[in-house]
């Protein structure tokens, strides 16, 4: 929790310091823009927030969380609620990984029309 | 890394050699089912939680037939608190034999869901669909506020709630439902033998882990690894609280089945008694961002509430629809289990165990020190 106000509060009064700020997510997508995400430690089987951060200027259209277990072929039972803070910033609730276990969260960010899908792996025990 | 730790117990007739046969991996995990008991707070969307009248009420009221239409039974009478408050039949009996086991009633405080098919997202409205269901207790909103009215209780409910003359029937149903809740809130299991080796495992005190039977260690080891038990059965109440697909058969006849997930959220979905409805006592609606967020999907179709394992030894017959007599039974389901019967879409979590005898007698062994009287 103490991470994610110290996030908001630096986005909040100056440009996105995305280099310094949590995970940095993958993409398949050349020269995407970078996106990265800053999670406190992930509660098994208990509802939890993430904040991702867009680093760029290009509008943004969308931005859409889910994450599956690919091992067991599920995802979550929960439709993550996606809030815009400003400034490239997006705070993510009602996330919960109800099984312990590897799962992949994907970030799908519209582009002025372009979707670009990113992903990250979370171990949980 | 296998860390064999080995502790010296002196004991009156000599040296016993015992050890803790847990990994270091194994025992961070076993940290994860405690400490017990959990810390808990009042139920904010109840205002009557934690209320020593309406606890007394609704330990009153529960053990008592007023609640349903006719005087034919009571809450006790399908969870009797006599047998760690369910019953040894398979399916409960209602005015028709229903389609589900009568699940134990304790340790409900603070959950997610409510019920095999997850119906009820609080539990004040867990306890109010019985009173109300056609083929349990049978009663509308108005006739129980009559039967509120002329029983014996009528003094110790207006103490609480008020004058019952300037209630709507729908309140008095609702307000009964929370001190039948604020009473289920008190129900708890005792520690165990396992909470004792976990408490020790925790304060790195190996000679008081090494109490614990071998049998039992093993059969954790299988719990938390090969058997794949832990993947739904976690945390401090052995529960992920969601729902899963665990092989047993859902038809209840030639023509019917048993929906599970799938229907428990339609009912939640159409529930004016969920904790984002106008009868959350709760001004800032806390949980009720489950009861918005849930997803809907063919695959929960037939899946069921995964039960916790606190008291397990207690309360057979098993599973949602009571079809396996003894924790044997259950061990030997999940390792025999037919892969045929589980969704096609659903998850690939359960897979056919093979386990040996020993095997199967260690996990029993372990789910019996759950229990503070296996």
């Amino acid at each position: 929790m103490i991470r994610w106000v110290a996030l908001f509060l630096i986005s909040s009064g100056m440009a996105v310091a995305c280099e310094a700020t949590g995970q940095r997510l993958s993409s398949k997508v050349l020269d995407a823009p970078e996106v990265h995400m800053v999670v406190d430690e992930v509660p098994l089987a208990q509802p939890f927030s993430i904040l991702i951060s867009v680093c760029d200027e290009i509008a943004i259209d969308t931005l859409r969380v889910d994450a599956t277990m690919p091992a067991h072929q599920h995802g979550m039972n929960y439709v993550p609620k996606v809030t815009e803070l400003g400034d490239g910033l997006f705070r993510v609730d009602d996330m919960l990984f109800h099984m312990p276990g590897l799962w992949e969260l994907q970030v799908d960010v519209g582009f002025g029309g372009e979707p670009v899908s990113y992903t990250s792996e979370v171990e949980l025990k | 890394m296998k860390v064999l730790l080995t502790a010296a117990l002196i004991v009156l007739t000599g040296s016993v050699r015992a050890e803790v046969l847990l990994s270091e991996d194994e025992i961070q995990q076993t940290l994860s089912f405690g400490p017990w008991p959990p810390s808990v707070s009042s139920d904010p969307s109840n205002r009557v939680s934690n209320d020593v009248r309406a606890i007394a009420l609704g330990e009153a009221l529960f053990n008592d037939p007023v609640l349903s239409v006719d005087g034919a039974f009571a809450c006790a009478s399908c969870h009797d608190p006599g047998q760690a408050f369910t019953t040894s039949e398979a399916r409960a009996l209602g005015r028709v034999l229903l389609d589900r086991n009568s699940p134990s009633l304790r340790n409900l405080t603070g959950l997610r869901w409510y019920g095999w098919g997850g119906k009820s997202d609080n539990l004040w409205a867990a306890s109010l669909h019985p009173i109300i269901e056609e083929q349990e207790m049978a009663h509308s909103k108005e006739s129980l506020k009559s039967a509120i009215f002329e029983s014996a209780y009528i003094d110790d409910f207006e103490a609480i709630f008020g004058g019952i003359q300037n209630q709507e029937p729908e309140l008095v149903l609702v307000n009964t439902a929370k001190t039948i809740s604020a009473y289920l809130e008190t129900l708890t299991t005792d520690r165990t033998q396992f909470d004792d080796f976990r408490d020790a495992l925790e304060q790195r005190n190996l000679a008081a882990a090494s109490n614990y039977p071998e049998a039992a260690q093993r059969g954790l080891q299988l719990f938390l690894g090969r058997g794949n038990c832990v993947f739904c059965h976690n945390g401090p109440r052995f529960s992920n609280n969601e729902f899963h697909d665990a092989g047993v058969p859902y038809f209840l006849n030639e023509t019917e089945v048993d929906e599970g997930r799938f229907r428990g959220l339609n009912l939640l979905l159409s529930s004016p008694y969920t904790l984002d409805g106008v009868w959350n006592d709760d001004p800032d609606k806390q949980g009720a961002w489950a009861v918005r967020s849930v997803r809907r999907s063919h695959s929960d179709f037939g899946t069921f509430r995964t039960p916790s394992l606190r008291g397990v030894a207690e309360t057979a017959p098993y599973m949602h629809d009571g079809s396996l007599v003894d924790l044997e039974a259950v061990i030997r389901h999940y390792s025999e289990i037919d892969t045929e019967r589980l969704h096609a879409d659903g998850e690939a979590v359960i897979a056919e165990l093979n386990l040996s005898e020993q095997e199967i007698a260690d996990l029993v062994a372990f789910l019996g020190t759950l229990s503070s009287s296996p």
